[in-house]
């Protein structure tokens, strides 16, 4: 039986964590380590990529630095033996000197291609892994380092949100991981990173770590992926606005994966598929409290009750388009996501009543001004709109659980539970998959709106 | 059509042959570069076919220069299909599995009648041409001239194929067809088939069953959508078929074949089977028995081996990608 353990960011942000972290990767199982970068270096050098975009050499030069002296203290600090650091030092010097060289010449033309810009951002879990590796050796175990192209995931060229081609990747970690974990050793992967059939370093998107984890775990067919973080598993709420919220035991890839969506933990949206696939289970685990067991997303996992979760989404805004012209004419919802697309913003929630003579949908707050202006540049002026309102102050609350499809009376009890708290509802959706029931409230309301719901489906008495 | 072929071996030569006898396809097929293992010959404007051939058979490389790798070839000389004929590499495939991804990823079309890439890596290569938009086909990797794979896909059109069933290796079946007529032990039959040239001298791949399973896998995987690897097929090879064991079976009016079976499991091993079942054939023969859920069994029988009969099905690929 074999395992893939992945660990976040937070894990191993610092000497005594990395010594813990290497401790759990150490217990008797065989397995493949996935790791993250350390802690906001990922977004050091997506500052990096701006930096040398804008052509600033000398900030460029000193974030480096500071990236550098980052690893290279938490590496003195994290390993004492000199044998175990050297190998792991010598990695980070690459690393950087190629950090270094790419960064420099991008800041001097001024420009950083997706490819380039893939270059910078893989140098986080480049520079983070060796470092966890030369820990598990540490300990005596035979630990080694490979980057994610070393280890096998190959990828289209979309740079910057790849896509694997899935079943070379198999190929490749059956040929290239599986064969070192039979022979006792611990593979150390940088997550997030692979290559390009042509070669050149790519990366898994946002979350791509996790994605990393699940499709070694599905090239060596896995017993568990086992992926670690600073939060106890998928909470049935957000701790911080729940007091009663608790962790949920089990859930389906398909629950999970919606709980994803609606950052319940931030996670690749796609990285449960290759999971799903060949049906292998993935554990949400927190590094700090290891003999709590998680959540564990399984095929046919035992779903108590028909609402699993209840979660907020803050961050978003309401866009309401409205015009007579739309009314019984196919392709004007088409046309105007379209026009969405085109402005790279992801539609979050749709609704649209039969009238037809408006549409809402919602999108992240930090897009909501484009796709509207872009809306007002073309169909507005077309006259094919009549009117584009953006509402800023709203959050989306969505109530989640693959029970409650065919379970009549889910919607009344969680209409009620609102109306009894002189909650307005401004806007509803739910797909036939019925999955999840989402809805838009203001934003004052959104807390106590997942509250009420919370309460009224019992998930703070299970 | 731009042809590049990589291995220069029985199968290769052969097509060589093919293409340059018969006008209709030197017309249209141009061989811009042939490598072996050693070294190549390239020409934009088309080799002369049967020169490279003769000096092929007569120094044993076909040209001067050593061997590039396939990726600066296909640069040089700008195929639009890559046909790889190098031998079976059981283990990882290679050389092949090598040649056939860099093609793909190349962006060129592949031809091959190479059992080890394609039984090793069968999904991994057939996405990566997905991805890519390039054509990937090998039907001569099974039953040599015999289009079983194609034959197969038509019958599961509006039906399932339940199960397969067949002698795959020519080699095995006439050695063991040998025996059965003139009396002989194994050992005088392989030499008897060596110089029919219905053998290789190494023939432990054939009487192993490594050959068949090899041929099953992909039989399985391009039919029934299966992902199993050759390690997965329960192999029993010939090697122990004793003389006295072909007799008994003949009283009983039975015969003693290697069988692979693709259904509920996946094995090749020695069966005895009816002397009137259609897939009871005899000599250098492959037979093959599709079941369908709905339509029932078809039989297939042809020939299964030959550097002629492969290269058949070569040029067959080649041509069904040309006339795209």
């Amino acid at each position: 039986m074999l395992y893939v353990y992945k660990f976040g960011g937070t894990s191993i942000s610092d000497a005594s964590r990395i010594k813990h972290v290497a401790k759990i990767a150490t217990d008797k199982r065989k397995k493949i380590v996935v790791c993250s970068a350390l802690d906001g270096v990922t977004e050091k050098l997506i500052h990096l990529a701006e930096l040398a975009s804008r052509g600033r050499e000398t900030d460029v030069t000193h974030l480096i630095g500071e990236v550098n002296s980052l690893h290279s203290t938490l590496l003195d600090g994290a390993i004492a033996s000199k044998e175990a650091r050297e190998e792991a030092s010598k990695r980070i010097k690459e690393v950087v000197e190629h950090l270094t060289v790419i960064s420099t010449a991008c800041a001097r033309v001024r420009e950083v291609t997706p490819k380039e810009r893939d270059a910078i951002l893989s140098c986080g879990e480049m520079l983070s892994s060796p470092i966890l590796s030369a820990a598990i050796t540490e300990r005596g175990a035979d630990s080694l380092y490979m980057t994610g192209g070393e280890a096998g995931i190959v990828t289209d060229d979309n740079f910057g949100d790849a896509v694997p081609i899935f079943e070379m990747t198999y190929h490749n970690i059956k040929r290239k991981v599986l064969p070192l974990v039979e022979s006792g050793k611990i593979p150390v992967v940088a997550g997030y990173t692979a290559k390009t059939q042509h070669g050149d370093i790519s990366t898994l998107g946002r979350g791509g770590s996790d994605y990393t984890a699940t499709l070694i775990g599905a090239a060596v067919r896995a017993e568990e992926v086992i992926l670690w973080s600073d939060v106890d598993g998928l909470m049935t709420a957000d701790p911080r606005i729940v007091n009663e919220a608790r962790v949920i035991d089990e859930v389906s890839y398909a629950e999970a994966r919606e709980m994803a969506m609606f950052g319940a933990k931030s996670m690749h949206p796609r990285c449960l598929d290759p999971a799903e696939e060949f049906g292998i289970k993935v554990r949400f685990k927190n590094t700090f409290k290891p003999e709590g067991s998680g959540t564990l997303v399984k095929k046919s996992a035992k779903i108590s009750g028909a609402v699993r979760a209840v979660l907020l989404v803050r961050d978003a805004s309401a866009i309401t388009v409205k015009g007579t012209s739309m009314v019984g004419k196919p392709g004007s919802a088409a046309s105007i996501f379209n026009q969405v697309a085109k402005t790279g913003t992801n539609i979050m929630m749709i609704s649209q009543s039969v009238s037809e003579s408006n549409i809402s949908f919602v999108v992240r707050r930090d897009g909501a001004r484009r796709a509207a202006r872009a809306l007002e540049r073309t169909m507005l002026s077309s006259g094919e709109l009549a009117s584009i309102s953006v509402e800023d102050d709203i959050s989306v609350v969505a109530t989640i659980g693959e029970n409650m499809k065919g379970t009549p009376g889910i919607a009344a009890i969680l209409f009620r539970a609102l109306a009894d708290r002189g909650i307005n509802v401004k806007m509803i959706a739910q797909g036939s998959s019925e999955m999840n029931i989402s809805i838009v409230v203001d934003e004052i309301d959104g807390i106590e709106a997942v509250r009420a719901i919370h309460k009224a489906f019992g998930l703070d008495l299970l | 059509m731009r042809l590049l072929i990589v291995g220069f071996g029985n199968v290769g030569r052969s097509l060589a042959r093919l293409i340059s006898k018969e006008e209709e396809y030197s017309g249209k097929i141009r061989v811009v570069c042939i490598a072996d293992s050693k070294t190549q010959i390239v020409s934009n404007s088309g080799l002369d076919l049967a020169d490279v051939i003769r000096r092929k058979e007569e120094r044993g490389t076909v040209g001067d220069e050593r061997r590039v790798e396939l990726k600066e070839l296909i640069e040089r000389c700008d195929p639009d299909t890559v046909v790889e004929l190098t031998n079976t590499n059981p283990v990882d495939g290679e050389p092949g599995f090598s040649h056939i991804r860099d093609a793909i990823v190349s962006g060129r079309d592949v031809v091959t009648a190479n059992k080890g890439p394609i039984a090793i890596g069968f999904h991994a290569l057939r996405e990566l041409a997905l991805r890519n938009r390039v054509q990937l086909r090998y039907s001569g990797t099974v039953g040599a001239g015999t289009p079983i794979l194609d034959f197969g896909k038509t019958c599961s059109r509006g039906d399932k194929i339940m199960s397969i069933k067949g002698i795959l290796n020519s080699t095995s079946n006439y050695v063991l067809s040998l025996m059965e007529s003139k009396g002989v032990n194994m050992r005088e039959a392989i030499d008897a088939a060596r110089k029919e040239g219905y053998a290789e001298a190494d023939v432990t791949m054939d009487i192993s069953g490594r050959d068949s399973a090899l041929k099953l896998v992909i039989i399985a995987n391009h039919l029934l959508g299966t992902r199993i690897t050759p390690e997965e097929v329960k192999t029993t090879g010939i090697e122990h078929i004793e003389l006295n064991a072909i007799r008994k079976a003949l009283k009983k009016g039975k015969r003693i074949r290697l069988v692979a079976n693709a259904g509920s499991d996946y094995t090749v091993s020695p069966q005895e089977l009816d002397e009137s079942d259609p897939l009871c054939v005899s000599g250098p023969m492959n037979s093959f028995c599709i079941k369908c859920k709905y339509s029932g069994e078809k039989y297939v029988i042809g020939k299964g081996a030959g550097g002629m009969e492969t290269a058949v099905a070569v040029l067959r690929d080649i041509l069904s990608i040309g006339g795209r």
